[in-house]
């Protein structure tokens, strides 16, 4: 089911004024530093936050709206919410964690079913102080998910853990998320997680959405600043066979990695060279594409290419000038197989 | 780690020792005085029976009527902001250092007979409560209840009200969420303040004697039958001193991890 917001509140100094929503099936990440607002969209979509202004509307049913007066609270909103820390409760078990919000009918097949689809028989009994940082995040979404929510929030759901667990956790919520049939928001400040687990992303700066579209379009054209340099290198999803990378965004690209199936590629934009004739030379990818942008970040220059796949690099202001680079322009690009890291998902 | 420690001052372990000293050497004093011999039969005698029910009675009232009541009150200081918050916590708080006996003159002018309460509770009900096992029971909740709350309101803002609120989204209504996340999780201070109360009901001298009275059977707890004892028989007091002084050290032995700074 869905969720439809624009949440206003005012926090002292802190003015945010955001619209997000997320169709049914749909992931939808909400990107952003620290402060600018992220947590109390859910907070108040969760109904742990009252808005001053606006509209929260769950399968388009308002559950917030200051203006006629409608507050539900938090407990009749189906909200599933997984915490940043889990906030297991530490003197139930796992067993008695995950049936809290069935209210005792832990029979429930939903319940159950979601035991087993995340790995949890075995911890039933464990208190929550057992658990590793991987199992506590399973335990919390089971929890979630068992009261079975119209819409799941998840705050950093994977900001708790050490970088070896945090990628096989990030990969079963991937494969969880693309089964759910509700929809969910997902806040994160890891550029990764957005790429990975959402299917749209909202970029959040001081209270206001700043950018917002398909996953693979804003990863790949961060339009502020904060995303630009929070990227730094660029991402794309793709499918690998025998190091020849199908990108979602089209095209591909040739990299030195024997994984197969679905990746993560990352790559810098510095490392990708701009040419006006066919560079002679061993880099394995060339292409010959047209120049769709050029931006001034800070020192140097961001100049979009058209693709496939769509990339950006990233050159000096003095090489700008030298190759006459302009939008508008063919040339050539190249970028060495060794220069891409594939990431498996 | 070694630190290093300035030299303690002579005259400081002197005063020291001196202090040690007067809080032990009673104590000791008490248990040589003791009859052992007779200990049975002194506290199996009907007066000192009847204190000893009487005393346990109360005394658990007392800390049940602390408990209901002290922490509803604990919970409304710890999560409601509300003016004069400060005012109300210095006026729960005063029983803990008002002298007992000012307590127990309060208790009358309100609750005695022609108290601003008592005097409708008699005339329409009958009802007198000074000078009854109820008015001990009252003295000594009078008391006992700021123990407990301050107990109860500390914990209560030590834990974090996320978990309270990761216990709504789950769907549990404000209530629900009292009982099985908030409770639950200070019972550690929840028993140590309920404890806590017990033993000053327990011990409860100067209310209990003015609000109350001192009749055998009705209104004379422990304390006060050690009182009264000591103008007839010694050794008799000593022995119901004797029952004070094990319950108390029983008390601090379970709750050793909060006052002898062993965290267990």
């Amino acid at each position: 089911m869905s969720v439809t917001a624009r949440i206003i509140t005012h926090l002292g100094e802190f003015d945010l004024d955001a619209q997000i929503e997320a169709s049914p099936g749909e992931t939808v990440a909400l990107l952003g530093p620290n402060g600018a607002g992220k947590s109390t969209v859910l907070r108040a979509i969760a109904g742990l936050q009252p808005i001053d202004d606006g509209c929260i509307r769950i399968d388009s049913t308002p559950v917030d709206e200051p203006a006629s007066r409608t507050f539900i609270p938090p407990e009749h909103r189906r909200v599933g919410m997984v915490f940043q820390d889990y906030l297991l409760f530490p003197h139930l078990s796992v067993g008695q964690n995950i049936a809290f919000g069935r209210k005792g009918l832990f029979k429930d097949n939903d319940a159950s079913n979601w035991i087993d689809a995340l790995d949890l028989r075995d911890l039933l009994k464990r208190k929550p102080h057992e658990l590793s940082g991987g199992q506590a995040q399973r335990v919390a979404l089971a929890r979630a998910l068992a009261t079975n929510p119209r819409v799941l929030l998840l705050d950093e759901p994977l900001a708790a853990l050490d970088a070896a667990t945090k990628q096989s956790v990030r990969g079963q919520l991937r494969r969880f998320l693309q089964r759910f049939e509700h929809g969910t928001i997902l806040v994160t400040h890891d550029p990764l997680d957005a790429l990975v687990l959402a299917d749209r992303i909202v970029v959040l700066e001081a209270g206001r959405a700043t950018q917002e579209g398909p996953t693979t379009e804003v990863a790949s054209q961060p339009r502020t600043d904060y995303l630009a340099a929070l990227l730094g290198v660029t991402l794309l999803r793709g499918v690998a066979t025998d190091g020849v990378i199908e990108c979602a965004t089209g095209g591909s690209l040739i990299a030195s990695t024997s994984l197969t199936g679905d990746v993560v590629v990352v790559l810098r934009p510095q490392a990708i060279s701009l040419h006006t004739n066919k560079p002679e030379g061993s880099a394995r990818n060339v292409w010959h594409t047209m120049v769709t942008s050029v931006e001034v970040h800070h020192d140097q220059v961001r100049v979009a290419l058209a693709g496939p796949p769509p990339l950006v690099a990233a050159v000096t202001p003095a090489a700008v000038a030298e190759l006459g680079i302009a939008p508008g322009q063919r040339m050539w690009a190249s970028l060495k197989a060794t220069d891409i890291t594939v990431h498996p998902i | 780690m070694r630190t290093t420690k300035s030299p303690a001052p002579r005259v400081l372990l002197v005063l020291a020792g001196l202090a040690l000293t007067f809080l032990v050497l009673p104590l000791i004093g008490l248990l040589i005085e003791t009859p052992w011999s007779e200990l049975p039969a002194l506290l199996t005698s009907t007066a000192a029976t009847e204190a000893l029910r009487l005393s346990l009675l109360t005394s658990v009232l007392a800390a049940a009527v602390a408990t209901v009541l002290g922490v509803p009150l604990a919970w409304v200081l710890a999560r409601i902001d509300f003016p004069g918050q400060r005012v109300v916590r210095g006026i729960v708080l005063l029983p803990l250092v008002l002298p007992p006996v000012v307590g127990g003159v309060a208790l009358l002018t309100v609750f005695g007979r022609r108290g601003l309460v008592g005097q409708y509770l008699y005339d329409w009900f009958g009802v007198q409560l000074p000078f009854s096992t109820a008015g001990v029971v009252m003295a000594e909740a009078f008391v006992a209840m700021p123990f407990l709350v301050i107990t109860v309101e500390g914990a209560l803002r030590n834990i974090d009200p996320r978990f309270e609120q990761a216990a709504r989204t789950l769907g549990a209504s404000p209530r629900r969420v009292l009982f099985t996340i908030t409770l639950p999780m200070i019972s550690a201070s929840l028993v140590a303040g309920v404890v806590l109360a017990w033993a000053r009901a327990l011990g409860e001298f100067g209310a209990t004697i003015t609000f109350a009275g001192n009749f055998p059977g009705v209104t004379q707890t422990l304390p006060l039958a050690v009182y009264s004892a000591l103008e007839v028989d010694r050794d008799e007091a000593i022995a119901l001193s004797m029952v004070l002084l094990a319950v108390s050290f029983t008390v601090l032995i379970s709750l050793r991890g909060r006052f002898l700074g062993s965290r267990s």
